[in-house]
């Protein structure tokens, strides 16, 4: 009798103690020595986040930091001296002869315009301009003005030389605005960049389009919240994921007011006019940043049933769509991972 | 039932308290102490490491304002001027939130109360971010694993 209850209490009582008290400390010294590092920063007309884990965190931080700040330069059409300021320059006279990266940024552009059938289009820009979102003085065009600036905005037009490297704007008055990409591709590029380093983890949050890769110090996943579209103090739900890009598209942030109207920032390429769609927001849930970005605001363009056929047809991405109502509806392979703040709120997983 | 009758063995169990089986009972008593004592400094010792909330306010990534949101018991403000206008900053306690701004986009005020570490109002024509940390005992950053969620998709 006595071995038996040696031998139960070593397995149960003294062990349990002992291994406890080992994790214990073993674990503390693995918080101590790894290190977090964070860059609060605005670029690309917008506020960033980039938070590093792990014994280079802050040279991974600052690398991508100044990888954002390079692909500024590069992308912005707001900077005279970047390469998508020099084809605008051009358009109409010659094509523009530009680096491997802004080439194949423009390619995948041009190839998320052709697969969602021209939702997304980054020739919207002239379009941008009459409605004022360029430059902030924002006002309502006339509808011959629209009509006069609509047959610029054509994706098809784009005339790209894989060869030369060279990008063409055919017609006098076309722009490309990579608004609608250039973030999404940044969160790729910046991971890339961090992924150099000695870290183990990183949230990125440009702007609001969320990415990140890892687990968090203490080994869990990320949370990622989902703005509520009709109460920017709040969210819709939250999404447990790690190495994803989540990327929100709808009209609550940028818009404006006239005459009781409210005229939302993404425009309907087809119609050169805000759209006005059923959705409030769409959210893409995918590795790929630059397939979140353009699809987040193509099928937000779309509206939701054809959002939703859209997922149908590829299903090479997760998506999370709000109605006007207030009703969610997600992609089913989301179902073990989101979950709405407010269970009463209705959500339907699509298949 | 008579167990000795059935099997025809001599058959009569000994349960002579001795002072080997008081030695296992003092064991396990000890033993059972040493965990709840065990459980017990683990808890404090979480109690102890607990966070505060931090609300922390940066012009153009300079720091100019901080305040522990779990000390303030009577509302604080904060007024930040740029070129361009003023900014007020409202704390009251466990949360903060931009009272008022001149900017034209009211985004900041709009985004309302900030009351979980890792939320954030940003004012981007006047570069002004505000936000909420979580602060560990020791003063470093730490991750607040009561937060609700790390970042937000908008």
């Amino acid at each position: 009798m006595l071995v038996f209850l040696a031998f139960l209490l070593s397995g149960c009582g003294l062990t349990p103690v002992i291994s406890g008290s080992s994790v214990a400390a073993s674990s503390a010294g693995t918080v101590s020595s790894a290190a977090t590092a964070t860059a609060d920063f605005f670029a690309m007309d917008t506020y960033m986040s980039i938070t590093a884990n792990g014994t280079d965190a802050q040279a991974a931080v600052d690398a991508a930091q100044a990888e954002v700040y390079t692909l500024e330069n590069e992308l912005s059409r707001n900077l005279p001296a970047s390469e998508i300021s020099k084809i605008n320059a051009q358009s109409g006279l010659l094509p523009v002869a530009v680096s491997q990266e802004t080439f194949n940024i423009i390619s995948d552009a041009v190839s998320y315009s052709e697969k969602t059938n021209g939702a997304f289009d980054i020739t919207i820009a002239p379009i941008m301009d009459i409605w004022g979102f360029t430059d902030s003085k924002f006002r309502v065009p006339s509808a011959s003005e629209i009509q006069a600036v609509l047959p610029l905005v054509n994706w098809q037009k784009i005339v790209l030389d894989k060869t030369k490297l060279t990008v063409e704007l055919p017609v006098k008055g076309m722009a490309l605005d990579l608004g609608g990409i250039a973030k999404g591709y940044s969160s790729d590029k910046v991971q890339a960049v961090m992924r150099g380093y000695n870290i183990t983890s990183a949230l990125i949050s440009l702007g609001g389009n969320v990415a990140v890769f890892g687990t968090k110090a203490d080994g869990a996943l990320w949370k990622i919240a989902i703005s509520d579209p009709a109460a920017p103090d709040s969210y819709i739900g939250v999404l447990t994921a790690t190495d994803v890009s989540v990327i929100t598209s709808g009209g609550y942030e940028r818009n404006f007011t006239q005459n009781g109207v409210t005229y939302i920032h993404i425009m309907d390429p087809a119609l050169g006019t805000p759209v006005q769609s059923d959705l409030l927001s769409v959210s893409i849930v995918s590795a790929d940043g630059v397939q979140g970005d353009s699809l987040s605001t193509a099928l937000f363009v779309m509206g939701k049933d054809k959002a939703i056929a859209y997922w149908q047809a590829h299903k090479d991405f997760a998506c999370i769509l709000v109605t006007s109502t207030g009703e969610v509806f997600a992609s089913t392979e989301l179902q073990n991972t989101f979950s709405l703040m407010d269970a009463k709120r209705s959500l339907t997983f699509f298949k | 039932m008579n167990l000795k009758k059935k099997n025809g063995t001599a058959y009569e169990p000994q349960y002579r308290f001795n002072r080997f089986d008081a030695a296992v009972i003092l064991l396990v008593i000890l033993i059972a102490a040493a965990a709840a004592f065990q459980l017990f400094q683990t808890t404090q010792k979480s109690i102890t490491a607990t966070s505060h909330l931090e609300a922390v306010l940066t012009v153009s990534g300079e720091e100019v304002w901080r305040s522990n949101l779990s000390d303030v018991t009577q509302q604080q403000t904060h007024k930040v001027t740029v070129s361009a206008g003023s900014l007020t900053v409202l704390a009251e306690a466990g949360k903060v939130r931009v009272a008022s701004s001149d900017c034209p986009d009211q985004i900041c005020v709009h985004t309302g109360w900030l009351t979980s570490a890792g939320q954030t109002a940003v004012c981007l024509p006047f570069k002004v971010v505000l936000k909420v940390i979580s602060v560990d005992s020791q003063g470093g950053i730490s991750t607040d694993t009561s937060a609700l969620y790390d970042a937000i998709s908008k």
